[in-house]
This record gives C-alpha cells, structure tokens and sequence, in this order.
C-alpha cells in the first residue's frame, strides 16, 4: 500500500499498432497525494486526457507503474478496474445525464452500486444537491433544467458516493462564473474533509486559483509540476526585478511554471567562464559573486543578491559563458532551460527588448 | 430499490415504446390468425368424425381424405357385421355434386353425405332428429355453415326460408327440406345430407353398393384396439379399420401435413415472428444508440457490460407484455369475425395463448440481445 492517490511511474503510452504504432506518453511520472487538487492543463493532443483515461482505469496501463487508491493498474484484470471504478468520481465535459430519470434518479445511479440503505441513499442526495443549490430541482427531469443545472447533477452524481479521487475533465466549461465557483468550492470541501485527492483537466483559469498543485503536459510529457504557492513566490521575484517589471503576469506565471529550484553550498560554482550556456538562474536566497578571468587573472566583476539573474548573456548570444559565479552564501537559485527561456523571449518582444537593453547597458 | 432505469426509459421515450409495442401487436396478431388458420384447419378435419357415432371406423385403402375418401363393396359391411365384438354398423356414402342454384349465376360443387334416414348415425340431435325427413323422395337437408354464394334466400345463411326451394343437383331437381349446422370446412364450403339411395340416383350408377364409411360399434367391454387389429387382420386389404382417434388424427395430419396449408400458415408464423424482431430491433438499438454516452458513463462509474445488457433485456421484456395484451385481444375480437364471414371454427385456447406469448417474449428477448450488443461500444474514452 501506498499512501498516496495515485504514483504514476515511468508510464508509456502508444496508440495503434505495427508501423503506424504512435507514442502518445513518455515516461511521465506523478504523483498525487491525498486532500490534494491538481489542475493538468496543456494544448490539445498533448496527452493530458490520455494520462486522465489511464487513471481512470479506463484504458489498460501498457508500459509503466501506475497505483490509483493503492491499486496497480499494471496487468490489472477487467474486474480490478471496475471495482476500482466504482471509488473514483467521474466528471465529465458533457453532463451525459439519462432524459429519463429525474435529477435524483440520475444521482441515485452512482448509489446503487453501493448497499447503502434508502434513508442513507436519500439523505446524501438530497444534501448534495442542495449544497450544489439544486434543492428545488430534485425530481426534476434534464430536460427541465438549465445547462448548468445540469452540470450540476452530474457534478453530484460524481461525488455522491464519496471517492477517494476525483478525476474532472473540463468541469466547469459549461457553468458560468458563479456556478463554476460553487462547484470548485465544492471540490476544495471534498479535498479538505474527505481526503479525497482531485485532478482536473481544465483550460478555465477563473479555477486555477484552487489548484494546489498545476501540472503542464506538452507533447505526452509533463512539462512543468509547479507546486502554485512555490511559482508565486517565483513570480514576485521576477516582479521585483527591474527587466521583468513590465511583463504580464501570464508570462511571467510562464516562466514561474518552468523553473527549477536547485541549491549550491558556499564557496561552489554555479557557472564556469567558456563553459556553453544551458542555463538562466534567478536568485532565491543567498549571494554570489561574479568572477571574470583574463591573461590567467581573476578579477571580481559584481556581487549578486536575492533576486538578482545571471545567465541569460550565453543564452541569447549563444556564446560560452563569459564570466564564472560562485556562490557566496548557501544558495537557492531558480533556473530555466534554454529552450523555455527562448520560448520565454520570443513569446514577448518586450522581455527580449528589456534584456537585450540590460546587455547592452553592462558593457 | 434500484433505479428503475428500464421502466423509466419506456415511460419516457413514449413514442418510441408504443413504436415498439405496435410491433410486437402487430406479429402477436399475425402469429394468432396463423395459428388459428391452422388449428381451423386441424378442427374443420374432424368435423365429421366428432358429428358421428362409432367406436371404429371402416374406410377404403384409397381413402385419401373426405372429399375423396374412395369407396369400398357394401359387402364388407355385412362381414364386420358378423364379427363377434360388434354390436351394430352403419354406412356412409360420400359425393361431390355439382350444385345450381336457380337464383345463382354460377355452379358449384357440394360435399354430399348418404345416409340411411331410418337409422341416423349422428351425434348432434339436431341432425339426428332431421334425418328421418329424408325419406321424401329427391330431398335434401342443407348444412347453414354453406357459404352464401350456394344462394340462401337472404343470402347469408340458410334458414326456414329455404325451406321448399328446389335446386338442380347434377342435373336432377331436389328440394330442400330443411337444415342443420355442421361445417364443411376448408374440404368443401357447402355440405349436404341426402339418403344412401337418393345419392346412388344422382351419381347414376356409380356408386351402387358401394360405401365410403362404415361405423362400427363395438360391444360394452370390448376392446378397441384388440378388435380393429383383428378386423384388419380378417378383412380384405381393399379396407381399413381405425379407431375414432387413428382417424381423427390421420385426417388433420393429411391436412396440416398433406397439403401445403400446414406449411403455408407455420410459414406465416416464422414470417411474422421475423418481421417482429426486426421492428423491436430497430427500435430498442436506436434507444441504446441514443443513449449511448449515457451508458458509458454509467461503465465509467462502475456499472459492468451484463448490468446494463440486463437494462436493455428487461426493457425488451417489458416490450413484450406491452404488445402482446393488446394482441391478444385484437386476435380474439378477430377471430371472432373471421368465424362469422367465413364460417370456419377458429377459437382461442390457453395453449395457443402460452404459445403465443412464449413467442412474443422470444422476439423481444433476441431483439434485446442484439441491440444490447451495441453496449459493447460504449466506450469511456470516448466520452473525453
């Protein structure tokens, strides 16, 4: 048994077979903990909704270690994942609700897999649906509530059994803002009381703000795993450096999202002078001094400080670096690959402008 | 209690269950008249047979069925007679005779038994007792079961109004004395009764001293089989003997079986049996197609493939009794009709019912389970 709700390891994914066998999942890892709310966004194709299906049981594990609930998926019979199913709450895009059956009756379907007794059965629909502010539509049919009533119901009938994980695939695109906010509250209850661990695949970003977690996938892999308390902090330091000053805070959320944090001991070097550049570095904590060699003479050029970036010279250049750092003190720094730091710059002229100027300005 | 998820799918989609229903009524009533054709068939054979008196039955070896039943000497008679466990015979003689009515444009043809009116071999008092009339020369008793075109004076049905009419029989005049009901069947569609005597006159000659039934009545314990085995045994080959049930048995197969009627009637009945599961198919697969995201995500929640299957299954049952009430009584309020336009015995009873509904839930149970096949492809993936 594992503690967490799902730990996703290594996890290979492919579609079709033979010559037109495609791969769709490169060994992702994940790991969600329970009580947690992790919002999976990406463009479309990029395999978030595959890696969701996965979870799910809904599509066999093919290469790879996947454990929902304490359960491996890996080799898993038929009978496994439908028992497996029935301690996870389905959300989906479509609210998929039966014309035929009330609003109750729609609900009611996720309990009859369950021995529970009516009193019990009726008590928890009536209190989920009132909680949802559906209390006078209970014994209504789909076909006489709104669109995002009926979301609503579906919304119910995905938690009304109280799982231990919630997988969410676009929630709220069919809810207005007030609505969408009932039901992400909603979900944040269920995460705090229930332990229940979430994970919502949403493009919406009026609800991102209950994500504790947001993981980014392009291209069947994941990208960025941002723990959202720690990119803000990375967000108010670039923020508070001048260059970065007047960026939007979506770029610069960007750029939070696809950093890494990484520590030195006093005394290590971060870069070494011709060295080539991977690397743009941020301070988080400590200091560093900058150190330039010529004809076999080492000469400190500046003292860096909390806050302060060093690096992007080679970066945009393409040169091997021209100076060497070391760290003073211990050491946080926030770095960022080439390739999303070149993202970075060609997705704001401006950000290009403001570096290009701050080169030119130390020279 | 479970979601009732079946009943509320019908009760929802109405249009769409009465749909289904309608189909389901409409092969309930075509298997009905089917089978109520057949068992016309298999009753109007023994018609005859269960009017008269006897515990054996003597008949030629080229009987085929009654309207060619073939003939035999009358001297066969007087052996059976002299048999030890008989007790008395009698004798039939059997013809087809060209009828023309005076008032009738057209001739037909008229199913004629001879009988000895002095020593009734019938059952039915009615016919028992108006036999004896026969003995006015060139009389005849008219079957009220004979079609109208045989040229009743209210030209639907024979009745006192006859009474006095002469009618050219084979070229003879005969003067209708009176009537009884019997049925001919689908043998014949107009049944005479004459004397043995008056029946050797119109065929001219060519029946003299011929027979085509000989009753026999055995004596208080005598065995019947025992003693149709030795009369077969003892007579010539040119005859056989047959119990009443050999005989009622043998005529209704030589009908259901012998002729094409029997295969044409249980063709009718596979037909609308076939027609049956194609319409609740259809229509049970297009609510399943519908409702295809709808199920898939209830596979999502848990729910196995059987579970649903079961869902579509009891809807199809529920199809079933739906459509085959109304059937019932739409068939039995139509054989009733039919027995009056066209004369024939057709009647419901409680094993053609069973039959009937067993049918009826056999259509809906195979259209259930191929249109529970498509819940093969609710997929959750797709729902993404």
């Amino acid at each position: 048994m594992t503690s967490q709700a799902v730990k996703i390891q290594g996890v290979q994914h492919y579609f079709g077979s033979g010559n037109l066998r495609k791969q769709v999942l490169f060994d992702n890892q994940l790991q969600i903990e329970p009580g947690e709310i992790v919002i999976m966004t990406g463009p479309s194709g990029s395999g978030k909704t595959t890696l969701l299906t996965l979870i799910g049981t809904l599509r066999s594990v093919q290469e790879g270690s996947l454990e929902v609930l304490g359960q491996q998926l890996l080799g898993a019979t038929d009978d496994d994942r439908i028992a497996l199913r029935r301690r996870i709450g389905f959300i989906f895009q479509a609210h998929n609700l039966f014309e035929s059956l009330t609003a109750f009756q729609n609900v009611k379907m996720a309990l009859d897999l369950f021995d529970f007794s009516p009193e019990e059965v009726s008590s928890r629909i009536r209190e989920l649906l009132t909680r949802l502010g559906l209390g006078n539509r209970i014994d209504f049919k789909p076909a006489s509530l709104s669109g995002g009533q009926k979301q609503r119901v579906a919304v119910a009938r995905g938690l009304v059994h109280r799982p231990k994980l919630i997988l969410a695939d676009e929630p709220t695109a069919a809810l207005d803002e007030k609505s969408g906010r009932e039901v992400v509250t909603m979900f944040q209850e269920f995460a705090e009381q229930e332990g229940a661990a979430i994970l919502l695949v949403t493009h919406d970003n009026r609800i991102l703000d209950v994500a504790d977690r947001i993981v980014r996938m392009v291209d069947g892999r994941i990208k960025s795993n941002v723990l959202v308390q720690e990119s803000r902090i990375i967000c108010e330091f670039l923020k508070d450096v001048p260059v970065f000053s007047k960026l939007t805070p979506r770029t610069l959320t960007d750029m939070a999202d696809k950093m890494f944090l990484e520590a030195f001991p006093p005394g290590a070097t971060v870069i070494r002078q011709g060295d080539a550049g991977d690397k743009f570095y941020l301070i988080r904590e400590g200091r560093v001094k900058v150190e330039v060699e010529r004809d076999g003479n080492v000469r400190q050029v500046a003292e860096l400080s909390k806050g302060s970036f060093f690096g992007e010279a080679a970066l945009i250049n393409h040169e091997p670096r021209n100076a060497s750092v070391v760290a003073v003190s211990d050491l946080q720094v926030y770095t960022l690959g080439p390739e999303d730091f070149q993202r970075s710059l060609d997705a704001s002229a401006t950000l290009e402008e403001e570096v290009r100027k701050v080169l030119f300005e130390r020279q | 209690m479970k979601t009732p998820l079946a009943i509320s799918n019908l009760l929802h989609h109405r249009m769409r269950t009465f749909a289904a229903a309608a189909g389901v009524t409409l092969s309930v009533v075509l298997i009905f008249m089917q089978l109520g054709f057949l068992g016309s068939v298999e009753s109007t054979a023994s018609l005859l047979f269960d009017a008269l008196e006897f515990d054996l039955i003597m008949r030629s070896s080229n009987y085929l069925h009654l309207s060619a039943a073939g003939s035999f000497p009358q001297e066969r008679m007087y052996q059976v007679a002299s048999a030890s466990t008989v007790q008395a015979t009698q004798s039939l003689t059997l013809g087809l005779f060209p009828w023309h009515h005076p008032e009738q444009p057209r001739k037909r043809r008229i199913f004629s038994i001879g009988v000895d009116p002095l020593d009734s071999p019938f059952r039915l008092p009615e016919m028992q007792s108006k036999v004896s009339a026969l003995v006015q020369p060139s009389s005849v008793l008219i079957d009220r079961k004979s079609r109208p075109e045989f040229g009743p004076q209210n030209g639907q049905r024979f009745g006192d109004a006859d009474l006095g009419t002469r009618v050219e029989v084979a070229g003879k005049s005969v003067t209708i004395v009176g009537h009884f009901e019997l049925g001919g069947g689908f043998a014949s569609d107009g049944l005479m009764l004459l004397s043995v005597s008056h029946l050797e006159e119109l065929a001219e000659g060519g029946l003299a001293n011929q027979r085509s039934l000989g009753l026999i009545r055995l004596k208080p314990g005598a065995d019947i089989v025992e003693s149709a085995a030795r009369l077969n045994r003892d007579l010539p080959h040119d005859v056989e003997v047959l119990t009443r049930d050999e005989a009622v048995q043998r005529e209704r197969l030589r009908w259901t079986q012998g002729t094409s009627l029997g295969i044409i009637f249980q063709m009718g009945v596979a037909i609308s049996f076939v027609v049956g599961i194609a319409i609740v198919y259809q229509v049970l697969s297009s609510d399943v197609a519908q409702q295809l995201r709808e199920y898939a995500t209830l596979k999502a929640m848990g729910y196995s493939t059987a579970a649903l299957s079961r869902v579509v299954l009891s809807q199809a049952i529920m199809l079933a009794v739906l459509g085959f009430v109304p059937g019932l009584a739409l068939a039995a309020a139509l054989y009733q009709l039919t027995a009056r336009v066209a004369l024939i015995p057709i009647q419901m009873n409680t094993l053609r019912v069973i039959f009937v509904f067993v049918l009826a839930v056999s259509i809906c149970s195979l259209s259930g389970w191929a249109a529970a096949r498509k819940l093969g492809s609710a997929d959750p993936v797709d729902l993404f």
